[in-house]
């Protein structure tokens, strides 16, 4: 196995595990997993290509990722411990199996013909998972994470399929990132003041 | 001479930055300044002081100028007393100000830029900021459609990043080009089928930023809870910003992959779109609810002129303005009725405003008979060259005769809708209804824009004849 697989099944793994589990510190602990995963890419990456302005973007992916970002959802949320619940429409068995489905066809996908088959395969096979999170899950909290999970992913995926792609717009794309869980971060907030706890299914006025 | 790429959007995104620290009397003169400052940008453009890249970028650029002055000159007086009516805090003024200017330099940039990678990070801007405003009233509603609006339209944007990305690397387009020009070089069958998977994922990505059907379920409820004056920006210019990108990405995969897929999925999410506004339009209440769906309708129209190819692409970039013109006076005017009646829906009360209130009741008469595309109302052009565009081509034919069915059930529910907030009385056990008092500052900036509606469609390229005889020129040499 090479170190490119190892990151991908890493991304791959921790978006599962953000998927299903309840906790939001655990989820916190399996994204900062994830964005390590995404800086181990873009760093061999810079190490194999001799590139030394992409170890700045993995420093920024770390900064942002590992800390950052991290801090200012678990900021947004704070005093909010009451609100957590892991409401879902679906168990979390059905889940796992409709992942193993979503994966096995990922990988398959990546045998199209993608540079890197099997790192690509892992990697859309997260992608899928990721959008299955995003949409199997009710609360915000959750949701919120189930979207920074795409948003990695898909940050290492176009690290993957082009490996030219300049430090400067690796570091652009994670400065975007660090906006998307800021404002997610407010939203929640501003949800949590108004609403007694973060299940969407309280926000249903808007219809037709 | 000076290019506009970077002096625009930066020079509004430090006047942002600014009124974060302003005190609260002044927090108001960062938006009077951006104005300044973009009136300023469009003299330099005409005097060709200020240079864009392309007749495309500057006509959005004149575009998205424009109507983003009218919206911060709107936004003064509608926030002053939005905030006093709803007791809005400091800290929610600040936001406003501040994310309405990140938000008018984002659309700056969606205009101008041409690297794809950047044109992805304006378009992400645009949305974060605009979710931001759609959530500072910070009530139910309002914060439930930032949440369905972020959510949908943030998944899009990482699969547009994902699809571009691949498709470019794919057609070797270098990701830091800011003149791509179409890819020529002879790719193997794996390749191409990547191109066009990235080219079909990007697709989606941006139809979902520009609200096209099927991706449009964000829309609605965004546009009708923003503040006017976003409202106003989205559906005029951030919903054909998604278009322009998906556009300018397949003229440069348009050599090497299958072009009529391009094409027919751009007519296909078009027709979807208007099926969906004319299925939705006859139903609302709520007069900024019923021109979200009307903003459906017609960047299906824009992605049908980008799809027809030929003079309906020479429409499809008039009726970016002229859309964004009629579509900001209605906004703005919404904006207004929900201020002076308290609610902008029939069953609340918003009724009779023509004769309550006839400088408003008058210009929502004047923008639902633009919108619908009456002569000689300024869309009528643009949705004229569009239409005509379709016809001429006799694989299209169906499509535009299928477009052209579905305006007219449109224009019909219209029809019936609109006269409900102009002329009924009301209930007869409701309170007496009296005139309401107009304020100018809110009637003169829809009553100026009124006059783009009237004139707009033949005015605009007579009064900015070199630009438009460029555009038409570069376009009519598009063979998408």
């Amino acid at each position: 196995m090479s170190l490119s697989h190892l990151a991908a099944a890493i991304i791959w793994l921790a978006a599962i595990g953000m998927m299903i589990v309840k906790s939001p510190r655990s989820t916190t602990t399996l994204y900062r997993l994830q964005a390590l995963g995404e800086a181990a890419l873009v760093a061999l990456s810079a190490w194999t290509q001799t590139r030394p302005l992409l170890w700045a973007s993995v420093a920024l992916i770390i900064v942002v990722k590992v800390v950052v970002v991290p801090w200012s959802i678990h900021r947004g949320f704070r005093g909010n411990t009451p609100g957590y619940s892991a409401k879902s429409p679906v168990g979390t068995t059905t889940l796992l199996m409709l992942a193993a489905l979503f994966s096995a066809g990922g990988y398959l996908l990546a045998e199209l013909g993608l540079p890197h088959p099997t790192a690509s395969g892992i990697l859309l096979a997260a992608l899928l998972v990721a959008l299955l999170h995003t949409t199997s899950r009710y609360e915000v909290w959750s949701m919120l994470w189930g979207l920074l999970s795409l948003d990695t992913v898909v940050g290492a995926s176009i690290g993957l399929v082009s490996p030219a792609l300049p430090a400067t717009d690796v570091m652009a794309v994670t400065l975007v990132t660090l906006a998307l869980a800021l404002v997610l971060a407010l939203l929640a907030r501003w949800i949590r003041a108004i609403k007694p706890s973060l299940d969407v299914r309280q926000l249903e006025e808007l219809t037709g | 001479m000076i290019t506009a790429t970077w002096v625009i959007p930066l020079g509004i995104g430090a006047l942002a930055l600014i009124s974060f620290i302003l005190p609260r009397a002044r927090i108001a003169w960062t938006g009077s300044l951006a104005l300044f400052y973009l009136i300023a940008a469009l003299i330099a453009q005409a005097a060709h002081l200020l240079t864009t890249s392309g007749p495309l970028s500057g006509w959005l650029f004149l575009t998205m100028a424009v109507f983003s002055i009218f919206g911060l000159w709107y936004s003064v007086p509608y926030i002053e007393r939005e905030a006093r009516e709803h007791g809005w805090s400091l800290a929610q003024v600040r936001i406003y100000y501040g994310f309405f200017l990140i938000f008018v330099a984002s659309l700056i940039a969606l205009g101008i830029w041409t690297n794809f990678l950047y044109l992805w990070i304006a378009m992400e801007v645009a949305t974060l900021s605009s979710v931001v405003l759609v959530a500072v009233p910070k009530q139910s509603r309002s914060l439930e459609a930032a949440w369905k609006y972020v959510m949908v339209t943030e998944v899009g944007g990482l699969i547009a990043l994902l699809g571009t990305v691949l498709a470019l690397a794919a057609a070797h387009i270098p990701l830091w080009s800011w003149h791509p020009s179409a890819a020529t070089a002879s790719l193997n069958v794996v390749h191409q089928r990547w191109a066009l998977i990235g080219a079909l994922l990007a697709l989606i990505g941006y139809a979902t930023k520009a609200g096209l059907a099927p991706f449009h379920t964000w829309l609605p409820d965004a546009h009708s809870e923003a503040p006017s004056p976003v409202s106003a920006l989205l559906s005029g210019l951030k919903l054909a910003g998604g278009v322009v990108i998906i556009y300018r990405l397949d003229l440069v995969l348009s050599h090497i992959v299958p072009v009529d897929v391009l094409k027919d999925s751009l007519i296909l999410l078009g027709l979807f779109s208007l099926v969906v506004a004319a299925a939705f339009v006859g139903f609302q209440r709520d007069l900024k609810r019923l021109w979200a769906y009307s903003s459906i309708e017609h960047i299906g129209l824009i992605a049908l002129g980008v799809g027809f190819g030929g003079i309906a692409l020479i429409g499809a970039a008039l009726h970016i303005w002229t859309h964004a013109a009629t579509k900001t006076l209605l906004f703005h005017n919404a904006g207004t009725v929900r201020l002076l009646y308290h609610t902008s829906t029939t069953h609340e009360g918003a009724r009779a405003v023509l004769t309550r209130t006839p400088w408003s009741g008058g210009l929502l008469a004047l923008g639902a008979a633009a919108v619908v595309g009456l002569p000689p109302f300024a869309p009528f052009w643009s949705e004229w060259l569009i239409l005509a565009g379709g016809f001429h081509v006799a694989s299209d034919r169906p499509f535009a005769f299928i477009a052209a069915g579905l305006l007219i059930v449109i224009f019909i529910a219209l029809a019936k809708r609109i006269p409900e907030w102009l002329f009924t009385p009301g209930p007869a056990d409701a309170p007496p209804r009296h005139p309401i008092r107009e304020p100018a500052v809110l009637i003169a900036p829809s009553a100026l824009l009124a006059v783009l509606v009237l004139v707009g469609g033949v005015g605009l390229p007579l009064l900015v004849h070199p630009l438009w005889t460029q555009l038409t020129a570069h376009l009519g040499q598009v063979n998408l």
